[in-house]
């Protein structure tokens, strides 16, 4: 980004403070896009709460050959929950909230572009939720076929699969409508002089993903309406014995599934883009170059989908065209971790929480990357589909990408969110625990796989038992090392905690901390001026 | 937000609805005549 001078007008000029509702009614009928976004934030991390108990009771599970504790039907409902919980409940709401929160105050609009859509969208999805979490409950439980839900498995099981249906239209939805709100938004709501390539890299990645998301999400929407009417109304669509095809399924299930995961990674680029230039004290480098990296990443995520199904039987010469394919998506994956290491090349640096999160977002990431190009190669995959490399692979990358990611944006934003620094001892506990449990337990799963151990199954061989007891230690010091971020984030939304600058940080950029901390109820009602 | 800005907005999300109608109209009418 260019830098950004403005001229500066008071962040609440001209506003009528009483107007702002309270008790109940500030969150139901919420449309303040900070409100919204608090809203969303808090919806996410309680549903990282539940897919985190569900991880830990499938790794409780795990601990020891046998069965312990869950029979397989139970088991394989905790591992399906936990994924769709962890995709549509938890990673992408909470990066909607970030967008709800920040993208209004970067670009310079005074809210998002439809308030009223915006809330809608919230509260659809504890709706989406509510119906994940009471499948548990009906008879046969909840969905158990993973959460790719493939046919013909999803076109048997009994009703807790209609649960995950209708929660994943719901969910799917909610996307669309924010997907919307954001495109309007950014297209159309900034200040004078913010051009496109001023805007602050977060912008453009959401911008970017916006658009993946209304580019999939309604063929997803369509793959599982398809399910249903297979299920209840006579159609054949991916039933073999009456003319219809699983793999088709798994094509059109993919052709969302592949760009999705970078639905989940885009926004948290957008993030370490603007925190690692913040505490290297300089200009992002190469930012022109991350926002057409961002746009190619996002035009090849659609060209690759079926790596994914390289044991389905599919022609070599379609292998290798996927292959090939998935293998450069690496390139501009590689200039953006270059501009990173490059801006902090020679940078000012200091290593406060979010520098240490986005630090470990680039190491950590990286390795999910690289399994990545390993599984692209079409004869490996084939040896380890379906088996805990594939586990690792993706953890590295959803859990040191996206949730990392957003742990570096929430300690960056803290200040200017709450109004109060928040504890940067615990924060650095925090960050401590969480990349060393990360890696005990998710590393030795690389292992596992190369050795053979499938997923989705709740016993396993004994000579996998070692490397499994390491990694469920590693999950429960994991998820009781988020407790800590919970604590710190309460605390700093109650008031505790020193009092923050509107310029929280020393080397932060952009319109956001040109406002006070906390950011007041309205914001830029008079557009400010970008020279 | 102004009158035409709110006019702006609203036609920028028509064309972004009418393109997610558009894509699973499609979606269903490949499925119904298979992967090939």
């Amino acid at each position: 980004m260019s830098s950004v001078t403005v001229d500066h007008i008071p962040a609440s000029e001209g506003h009528v403070e009483h107007e702002r509702p309270t008790g109940w009614r500030r969150w139901v009928f919420a449309t303040n896009h900070k409100d919204i976004g608090t809203m969303y934030l808090l919806f996410s991390f309680f549903m990282l709460l539940e897919g985190g108990v569900l991880a830990l009771l499938v790794r409780t599970e795990l601990f020891s050959p046998g069965l312990q504790f869950f029979q397989p039907e139970l088991f394989n409902q905790f591992t399906t929950m936990h994924g769709l919980i962890m995709i549509f409940g938890a990673i992408m709401p909470a990066f909607v909230g970030f967008a709800n929160w920040m993208i209004p105050l970067q670009i310079g609009a005074s809210d998002m572009a439809f308030a009223r859509m915006n809330n809608l969208s919230f509260w659809l999805l504890p709706v989406g939720a509510t119906l994940f979490t009471v499948s548990f409950f009906v008879p046969g439980g909840a969905n158990a076929a993973g959460w790719t839900m493939y046919a013909p498995l999803s076109l048997q099981m009994g009703p807790g699969m209609d649960f995950a249906i209708f929660g994943v239209h719901i969910l799917g939805a909610s996307s669309i409508m924010g997907a919307i709100n954001i495109i309007v938004t950014v297209l159309n709501m900034r200040a004078p002089g913010m051009t496109m390539m001023k805007m602050p890299l977060f912008c453009w990645t959401w911008l970017i993903t916006a658009y993946l998301l209304l580019a999939i999400m309604p063929v997803l929407a369509a793959a599982v309406t398809m399910l249903l009417t297979d299920r209840h109304f006579g159609t054949t669509f991916f039933n073999a014995a009456a003319g219809g095809d699983p793999v088709l399924y798994q094509h059109v299930f993919w052709f969302f599934g592949h760009p999705e995961v970078y639905v989940m990674i885009l926004p948290a680029f957008g993030i370490i883009s603007a925190v690692v230039p913040a505490f290297s004290r300089k200009p992002l480098f190469g930012y022109a170059s991350m926002v057409y990296a961002t746009a190619a990443i996002a035009i090849l995520s659609f060209l690759v989908w079926a790596h994914h199904m390289f044991t389905t039987g599919m022609p070599v010469t379609a292998q290798l065209y996927f292959m090939y394919a998935t293998m450069l998506i690496a390139i501009p994956t590689g200039v953006k971790i270059f501009n990173w290491v490059a801006t902090m090349w020679r940078g000012s640096l200091t290593f406060e929480t979010p520098m240490l999160f986005a630090i470990a977002f680039i190491f950590v990431f990286t390795i999910g990357g690289f399994t990545g190009l390993i599984i692209a190669v079409a004869p490996i995959d084939i040896a380890v589909h379906d088996t805990y490399y594939i586990i690792a692979h993706f953890h590295y990358v959803m859990v040191a990408g996206s949730l990392f990611g957003m742990y570096a944006g929430a300690y960056y934003w803290i200040p200017k969110w709450t109004g109060r620094m928040y504890n940067e001892r615990l924060g650095k506990w925090h960050f401590w625990n969480s990349i060393i449990s990360f890696n005990v337990t998710f590393f030795p799963m690389h292992f596992l796989g190369l050795a053979g151990m499938p997923r989705r199954y709740a016993d396993y061989a004994v000579q996998f038992t070692d490397f499994n007891v390491i990694a469920s230690i590693g999950a429960f010091w994991f998820g009781f090392s988020q407790l800590i971020f919970l604590y710190l984030a309460v605390k700093a939304w109650r008031g505790h905690g020193q009092p923050a600058a509107a310029q929280s940080w020393e080397g932060a950029q952009g319109l956001e901390w040109t406002i006070p901390s906390p950011a007041p109820w309205h914001t830029f009602e008079t557009p400010p001026v970008v020279k | 937000m102004t009158p035409e800005q709110r006019r702006k907005n609203r036609r920028t999300a028509i064309i972004l609805v009418i393109f997610v109608i558009a894509l699973v109209a499609w979606t269903f009418w490949r499925a119904r005549n298979g992967i090939g």
